[in-house]
């Protein structure tokens, strides 16, 4: 089989693993719950920024968006939001509410990032749902696909459900995306850095509340250790970056104190980042690198209070739910 | 799957991952295409830190630190603003500003325009009149300010920023 039939195979097949519309209903479900905690909260509070101190993304500027939302439009965009979600979530017209979801969310993610702060929890949902809006399948599960079946019984529920076999395309392309995403953050490292990063140190200086985010913290910044004379003529000591911020929980501060936890957990993480694109190749290391990614995510909530639980919902559209509820079935009437 | 469905997924496909790829190589930061350059610079906890800070003069003769909030911004969105798009990194490829060959002349140059803004802004915001900033560099050792350094003074009414040149 040549090179092309291959990749042709591996992008197009159609897919038995994966249900989109469940997956679909469980993503728009953490949307929801994300644009009523954080995206309008904060929505609100970007209204009355000054377009002076815009400093907008590229999304803003290739489509002629406006930003930040005018206020008066807050109550309109927010009642549109609402109808969109439920929309998605139900699944009524599911394939032009998605689409508008995708769009909207692009509008509202884009207004946010462009004022200097890049929140990067959201970016890779927002790719992830523009794909699925694009994707067959997505609309399983939902009062259409209810609506279109012509089955009764037992055997309409199943396909409502869980949908018809469709081209696996959807899945892989949000497979590379998540590796790019991974490995981006490891080279980043790797980059900057160099694999002097392992040594810990880096880590240990944020689990140490070297720079933390709270009320009244200031932003901090670094100097670079290699930066020519000519290139610190601003300040005479040649500032770098900022530094990032967390909030060291207790056990991150304790882990922060020991040079051999702070080596390894930098290790495993550039682990799992820069290894993060050999779940290309095949299921088993798919499902290993998943449950490495939950657990860097849930180390990292749990040591410096960073929030990227939108990853691990994004790690949902890789599960098996027909083969979960089947076999959770055969359990059950084992058991009786 | 037909051929049109192929190249409608190809195309989508290329656009992202492409637009990915070129934030990853930039390196940018562009929402929702990052580099993801978090916690990635090296910084160990015995390494000096710094605050820049913009500092106001009002005619009255009061001073004080600007702070993000008279802005109506965040103190992290405010500063990283400042620092990446407008003063500008010793890596010329910063990934929230490129500034590559960066002159004082051009520094000066930015930060004029940044300052005429937020004298636009702050003026617009608290009602108060703004006569100058002094842009403001602190070296921290240990959590303490060890040093301070003025890095340049910006004039409102001659809209002009005159950098001073560092020891």
């Amino acid at each position: 089989m040549s090179v092309l039939r291959r990749i042709d195979a591996w992008a197009f097949a159609p897919g038995e693993r994966h249900q989109l519309g469940i997956f679909r209903v469980l993503f728009v479900a953490w949307f929801a719950y994300e644009y009523a905690t954080r995206l309008f909260p904060r929505l609100a509070r970007h209204a009355e920024r000054s377009t002076e101190l815009l400093a907008p993304v590229s999304v803003v500027g290739w489509f002629g968006l406006p930003a930040p939302v005018p206020p008066p439009w807050l109550p309109v965009v927010g009642l549109v939001a609402v109808l969109v979600l439920v929309a998605s979530l139900l699944g009524v017209r599911t394939r032009v509410a998605l689409v508008a979801l995708a769009a909207l969310n692009l509008w509202l993610g884009a207004t946010v990032a462009s004022f200097g702060y890049t929140p990067h929890a959201s970016a890779l949902p927002a790719l992830v749902l523009v794909v699925l809006a694009c994707a067959p399948g997505a609309d399983a599960c939902s009062v259409d696909a209810w609506l279109r079946s012509p089955r009764r019984g037992a055997g309409r529920a199943t396909e409502v459900l869980f949908g018809r076999p469709q081209s696996i395309w959807p899945v892989r392309l949000v497979l590379v995306l998540v590796c790019a995403f991974y490995f981006a953050s490891g080279y980043a490292k790797v980059r900057y850095a160099g694999f002097r990063w392992a040594d810990g140190r880096t880590l240990a200086f944020y689990l140490q509340g070297g720079s933390r985010l709270g009320p009244g913290e200031p932003q901090r910044f670094l100097e670079s250790t290699d930066a020519p004379p000519a290139a610190r003529f601003r300040d005479g000591w040649g500032i770098e970056d900022y530094a990032y911020v967390g909030r060291p929980t207790v056990l991150g501060r304790a882990l922060g104190r020991s040079p051999a936890a702070t080596r390894a957990l930098s290790c495993f993480t550039l682990l799992v980042e820069l290894g993060f694109p050999v779940v290309l190749f095949g299921r088993a290391l798919l499902a290993i690198w998943l449950v490495l990614g939950v657990a860097l995510h849930l180390g990292i909530d749990a040591t410096l209070r960073i929030d990227f639980s939108a990853y691990l919902v994004v790690y949902l559209l890789f599960i098996d739910w027909k083969s979960l509820a089947q076999n959770a079935l055969v359990r059950r009437l084992q058991h009786r | 799957v037909t051929r049109a469905h192929k190249a409608f997924a190809v195309a989508l496909g290329v656009v992202l991952v492409g637009l990915e790829v070129r934030a990853v190589i930039g390196p940018y930061e562009d929402w929702p295409f990052t580099s993801a350059p978090m916690f990635a610079r090296y910084h160990a906890a015995d390494a000096p830190l710094y605050e820049v800070d913009l500092v106001t003069e009002e005619p009255a003769g009061q001073r004080h630190v600007l702070s993000a909030g008279d802005l109506g911004l965040g103190e992290l969105t405010f500063k990283r603003q400042l620092f990446a798009r407008w003063y500008g990194s010793t890596d010329p490829r910063h990934p929230a500003g490129h500034h590559p060959g960066d002159t004082p002349a051009q520094f000066s140059a930015r930060m004029a325009e940044l300052c005429g803004r937020i004298a636009r802004v702050y003026e617009r915001r608290t009602g108060r009149t703004v006569e100058a900033f002094e842009l403001e560099v602190r070296r921290l050792e240990e959590g303490r300010a060890v040093e301070r350094r003025v890095v340049g003074r910006y004039d409102v009414a001659s809209r002009h920023f005159e950098r001073r040149v560092p020891p």
